[in-house]
């Protein structure tokens, strides 16, 4: 898939190295010496398990500190961000997991509201912007229905519009169709792709699914402990 | 995030395991509502019974048990412990040291409310001297003379029903049956006193011996008998002086029924720290059951802990989204416990009242308040505690799933 790209690099990654701390030894889990990526970009990262790519996503979230190397992410160093994450993580990242996207006791309607309002969109726009989204993906007459009323392609479909509305500069997302029907999958993939190029975010897919890897331009693979990155076809 | 959406989430987290939350603020509530109900219970009765024990400085009567006493003349309960004759009433009277000495004779009633023999003088009793009398008249006037005339209690009037001008017949003792065949004219009706003597019927000392004549006229020379004397002393070194000279009395004595009243107090405030020791370790019940579904709740959210952490929230506002829950849970838990309370003393109140018109209405006081607030200063800071230790770290979460 072609989309259009900026020239600056949104995103720095130099001798990244995370390890995980145990009694004896800490476990090797993601070596990355170097990637760059621009917005606009969507990349797929793949990999076998435990080479990473979760880990990897993670450390792009902001959601744990690496214990070596520097992520820079619109100039800014993700791994000296501290208690001010959480923050750039609402403003900044729309992210989707395999399964359990959605939070139970909301509707889906709230799930992408409350996921607005994090980000400091107010209520009542995040509500406007929210019916919108759901109402564009034919999703607006399961609006009321909270996540065990839905099917997983509805659910998954769900949790990529809650990660793309409020137009995240970074939208990573972690074996999004694993749990899917090629159907399904195909659709969720069609939307991640659709919507991160209209809001010129930087989409990076962790998967080990060839399908969805096809449909990528770029692919970073990654090998267990080892990080070495293969620019795809 | 504003605050609203955490309250928001909060309250979608409580509303969601609803029969839990349900449970733990029943939970709650109960222990508040024990604890406000003893509470108002002891305050009112310690007010009801100061009210009631004001008027009556001294008593004088025939010698046995003074709790009968006190308890027969000032609270219209128990037997008589028997009569003095009427010569010691002129006695007193005539006492220097005495200013005012009221005669009251009691034994027949009408529908379970006492009748009480007394003289006008009693219209005259007062709790100060500064003060308006005690027993002011609502509606009609005073018994005159030795008529078969009746001034009823508030309270007697509204439960029996009788009006100014309706006539009545009393029995003999507290029992119905045994009716005299005399009847009685309704003359006149009290104001409120918010005590027991609401309850009581007053009609003139003579009739009541006219109607027992017979049954007395062995026992004394003049068959003239009071069950007690109301003593007002002229100071408060004259009631010593008269305690004094009663001491020596081989029939007869003589109580201050507010001493009477503090021993009682006594007697209940050592029930009351029993109980306020029951009531605080349900209290600390509560906590506890709230804490424990807080970490519960917290440790079953582990996945919407690590969601919410994903999509933007910090370790702190987590934390403050489970302070809520609980916190919430409690002041639920301690405003109905308020409410069911104060509701539960009103009913025992309203029972209470009828039985004695005992009317101990207690307003809402800081005190009061004390044991909700303290359970809830607790609760909420250990909630805080539990929402901050609540199992592991949000990133610690997130590798879970």
């Amino acid at each position: 898939m072609t989309t259009p790209v900026s020239t600056a690099p949104l995103l720095e990654v130099r001798e990244l190295r995370m390890e995980y701390p145990q009694p004896g030894k800490p476990v090797p889990a993601l070596r990355l010496d170097f990637l760059e990526a621009r917005a606009g970009e969507a990349i797929a990262v793949t990999g076998p398990s435990g080479s990473g790519k979760t880990t990897l996503l993670h450390l792009l979230a902001a959601l744990i500190r690496p214990t070596g190397g520097v992520i820079r992410f619109g100039g800014r160093d993700l791994g000296s961000m501290g208690t001010a994450s959480a923050r750039w993580r609402a403003l900044s990242v729309g992210y989707v997991f395999q399964n359990m996207n959605l939070l139970p006791d909301f509707s889906l309607l709230e799930n992408l509201t409350i996921a607005a309002e994090i980000s400091g969109v107010p209520r009542g726009r995040a509500l406007d912007r929210s019916r919108a989204l759901l109402r564009r993906l034919g999703l607006e007459g399961l609006a009321h229905r909270r996540p065990a009323k839905l099917s997983l392609g509805e659910q998954q479909r769900g949790a990529v519009a809650r990660a793309v509305l409020h137009a995240p500069p970074l939208i990573l997302a972690d074996e999004p169709t694993a749990s899917l029907d090629a159907v399904n999958a195909g659709l969720v993939m069609d939307l991640l792709l659709e919507l991160s190029a209209e809001s010129q975010s930087l989409l990076l897919v962790a998967t080990h699914d060839e399908t969805v890897r096809k449909r990528f331009s770029r692919v970073v693979e990654l090998q267990k402990a080892a990080g070495v990155e293969n620019e795809g076809e | 995030m504003r605050s609203s959406t955490s309250l928001r989430i909060a309250l979608r987290h409580l509303s969601s395991r609803a029969f839990q939350t349900f449970s733990v603020v029943s939970v709650v509530a109960f222990s508040v509502g024990l604890a406000v109900a003893l509470f108002l219970l002891a305050q009112g009765l310690r007010l009801g019974l100061v009210r009631a024990v004001e008027p009556f400085d001294l008593i004088v009567g025939a010698r046995g048990s003074p709790y009968q006493l006190v308890l027969n003349t000032v609270f219209l309960q128990d037997v008589p412990v028997g009569n003095i004759a009427w010569e010691d009433c002129v006695e007193l009277s005539n006492d220097a040291r005495v200013g005012s000495a009221v005669p009251l004779g009691f034994g027949d009633a009408y529908r379970g409310y006492p009748v009480i023999g007394t003289t006008p003088a009693l219209s005259e009793v007062r709790v100060r001297a500064s003060d308006p009398p005690w027993l002011r008249l609502g509606e009609g006037r005073w018994f005159e003379g030795d008529e078969f005339e009746a001034v009823l209690g508030a309270q007697a009037a509204a439960g029996s029903g009788l009006r100014v001008g309706d006539g009545f017949r009393t029995s003999h003792g507290l029992v119905m049956g045994d009716e005299h065949k005399e009847k009685y004219r309704v003359v006149g009706i009290a104001e409120t006193v918010r005590g027991p003597w609401d309850r009581a019927i007053f009609v003139p000392l003579g009739v009541i011996w006219a109607v027992h004549k017979h049954e007395h006229e062995d026992e004394h020379e003049s068959g003239k008998e009071v069950t007690a004397v109301l003593v007002h002393p002229a100071s408060w070194t004259d009631a010593y002086s008269l305690a004094a000279s009663f001491q020596r009395s081989a029939d007869k004595q003589l109580v201050f029924p507010a001493q009477t009243a503090i021993r009682l107090f006594s007697l209940m405030g050592r029930g009351e720290a029993f109980l306020a020791i029951v009531v605080y370790a349900v209290g600390g019940c509560a906590v506890l059951t709230t804490l424990l579904v807080l970490y519960w709740s917290g440790a079953a959210r582990s996945r919407e802990r690590a969601l919410l952490h994903v999509l933007g929230l910090s370790r702190g506002a987590l934390v403050f989204i489970s302070w809520l829950e609980g916190t919430i849970t409690l002041l639920a838990g301690a405003f109905l416990g308020e409410l069911a309370g104060r509701a539960g003393a009103e009913a025992a109140f309203a029972l209470l009242g009828e039985a004695t018109a005992i009317e101990p209405a207690v307003p809402l006081t800081l005190q009061e308040c004390l044991m909700p607030l303290a359970l809830l200063s607790i609760g909420s800071l250990s909630a805080l505690v539990v929402a901050w230790g609540d199992g592991r770290n949000p990133e610690e979460l997130l590798k879970s799933r």
